[in-house]
């Protein structure tokens, strides 16, 4: 307990189905192995959730939905090679916590403490989920076209890029980081989850800050502009390599074992096999 | 300027407090709040607030005044107030630069810092979408007397390498400037009055229909009223004049004398053509003016010293615990 209070913290973010559930099992393995750039220090108090990720994985098969009135969060104490340490906490392990923070503008105790506790945030974004509409401006109507029935106001959802931005403001205001001057304290890492999902004529010859900036330019200018440059990282991940099935087993998987796929695409856009390395640069840029 | 409408959701005793929609206006915890705690134990929506969180103090919708403390306690906002008749494009200007924006359109030297309105963003913005089922139509007439709206929409950008900057863009109903054009005292329009009192620079929004329309003869008149009316409460303030709907052709001589005229009222002018419509549907519509308008307003305004928006200060034991910036 007592280390605990002494170690930074690294807070991993994003709403449901961001592809948090399958990295934290990936990771599991990764620190259990303890061959990468991090490892896992003591036992922490629960990692069941993960280890039935990575159980599923074994098995060649995707981890499904996370049940989350099971597990409220998952800590896992890891260390650097160079001895430093963090622990890696998964305060939402679900992702729905966020999302009920934005629909009731409300923002629990525990959600703030941890914030404020915070040195570094990882916020996971899907963009192969990302909604792209046309507009009037990319596609006009043509003057005196008529008017088509407009959808039920229940059909009204905000954009990716607002709710993203929205959610990065209230987490900051409820860390009590102001924005005037650009931010340092937390340390923030976007990471662009199932980067394999994107396709190949997507991805190829892109960084991940490009592709952000090309998906979602107001969130990549909004974080360019309230973070220091030095303090933001932006990362691609594919935390199993390929897409998985729920009923049809993988038979690379099976035979090769989850720890064998999976990597990171680096800021330069070069890949690494190295799945903690998300973390281990966090943990370089952390104030 | 919209506060008179709000009384019925209205839950607080203190005036300038709308808790528990947002945060207590005095940095209470609402369990805490003196105020508050005998309200609480009646109302449904305290209820729904848990007894572990905190409000933001924020909605995301567009803002009333009572709001602006919020922002004001970190810069002093500049005030853009957009000023035209009903239907002459207000609205459908102010989605348009929010949907510029989120495509990676930038106002010259300044990068997005973010907004405290997406709510009300997003819901003009979903107007102009091409959606499942649904074509882009124009966003619904702004509300006289409705809800939160009208009120302001923010943004915020950065500036060069550390100056930072709030903008309050003024989305307010044509009947109240047509109204202030014949009254100005009139009993109805204080949100006029507040926004030509207080705005730092003005978009004045000409309407290409109407002025080419069968009524193009009271449509000039009523344009002409407003111009004289903004002009005489305008104090050396900088004036863009946008003549919306602009791909509609007006006649030579009604175009030309309205133009005359701008230039002698508006002493800091500068003029626009926008439309967000085509003749035909393949024919793009292009950033360029849209943006050249939005970098001239927030590079003007910096020439221009307004007059300071008042907000009323509550005070308690401890001022300080009004300030959340």
């Amino acid at each position: 307990m007592i280390m605990r209070k002494l170690l930074k913290s690294l807070l991993v973010i994003g709403g449901p189905a961001a592809g948090k559930t399958h990295y934290g099992g990936q990771l599991l393995g990764r620190l259990n192995k303890g061959d990468n750039c991090l490892r896992m220090i003591d036992a922490p108090s629960n990692i069941s959730p993960f280890e039935e990720v990575l159980k599923r994985l074994g098995q060649g098969l995707t981890a499904g939905h996370t049940a989350t009135d099971i597990y409220d969060e998952v800590i896992l104490p890891i260390e650097r090679q160079k001895g430093e340490k963090v622990e890696l906490v998964f305060p939402d392990y679900g992702g729905e916590q966020v999302r009920t923070m934005m629909e009731r503008r409300q923002v629990s105790i525990a959600w703030r403490n941890r914030l404020r506790e915070s040195s570094g945030w990882l916020l996971f974004i899907r963009l192969d989920r990302i909604r792209a509409y046309e507009d009037l401006l990319s596609r006009p109507r043509g003057r005196g076209a008529p008017q088509m029935p407009v959808e039920s106001p229940e059909d009204f959802k905000w954009s990716d890029q607002a709710y993203y931005i929205e959610l990065l403001q209230l987490l900051l205001y409820a860390k009590g980081v102001g924005v005037v001057k650009r931010v340092k304290d937390p340390t923030l890492c976007v990471v662009l989850s199932c980067w394999d999902e994107l396709g190949g004529d997507v991805t190829h010859g892109v960084s991940p800050a490009q592709l952000l900036n090309l998906r979602m330019p107001l969130l990549g200018e909004f974080i360019s502009s309230i973070w220091t440059d030095s303090h933001v990282t932006v990362l691609g991940l594919s935390a199993l390599g390929k897409a998985l099935r729920e009923k049809e087993p993988d038979e690379d998987y099976m035979d090769y074992g989850p720890e064998n796929f999976g990597y990171v695409i680096l800021p330069d856009g070069s890949m690494s096999k190295d799945l903690t390395l998300p973390l281990a640069l966090t943990m370089e840029r952390l104030p | 300027m919209n506060d008179s409408n709000k009384d019925s959701n209205k839950k607080c005793p203190q005036e300038d407090c709308w808790a528990p929609e947002i945060a207590c206006n005095l940095g209470w915890d609402l369990d805490s709040c003196p105020h508050y705690k005998e309200v609480a134990a009646h109302s449904e929506d305290d209820k729904n607030t848990k007894e572990d969180s905190f409000l933001l103090p924020w909605l995301s919708n567009s803002l009333g005044l009572v709001d602006l403390q919020f922002i004001a306690g970190r810069s002093k906002p500049i005030i853009i107030g957009i000023i035209g008749g009903h239907n002459a494009g207000k609205t459908t200007l102010l989605t348009t630069i929010y949907l510029l924006l989120t495509q990676g359109q930038r106002a010259t030297n300044r990068q997005f810092g973010g907004s405290f309105t997406f709510g009300g963003w997003e819901h003009l913005a979903h107007a102009l979408r091409w959606m499942p089922h649904q074509a882009p139509h124009f966003p619904a007439h702004t509300p006289n007397n409705a809800g939160r709206l009208p009120g302001l929409l923010h943004l915020a950008f950065r500036m060069g390498h550390e100056e930072f900057e709030d903008v309050l863009l003024t989305d307010a109903p044509g009947e109240w400037f047509e109204r202030w054009s014949v009254d100005k005292e009139a009993s109805d329009i204080e949100g006029a009055r507040w926004i030509s009192k207080y705005a730092d620079v003005f978009m004045f929004l000409v309407d290409s229909e109407a002025l080419s329309g069968p009524d193009r003869g009271e449509a000039r008149t009523n344009t002409l009223n407003l111009a004289q009316r903004l002009s005489s409460e305008l104090m050396g303030r900088p004036v863009a004049v946008v003549w919306s709907k602009s791909d509609i052709p007006i006649r030579e001589v009604v175009q030309a004398a309205l133009m005359s005229k701008f230039s002698e009222l508006f002493p800091r002018q500068r003029e626009f053509r926008v439309s967000v419509e085509r003749e035909q549907s393949h024919q793009k519509i292009s950033a360029d003016e849209f943006i050249e308008l939005l970098s001239w307003i927030l590079e003007e305004h910096t020439k221009t010293t307004s007059e300071g928006i008042s907000l009323t200060v509550q005070k308690d034991d401890d001022p300080l615990l009004a300030f959340r910036g």
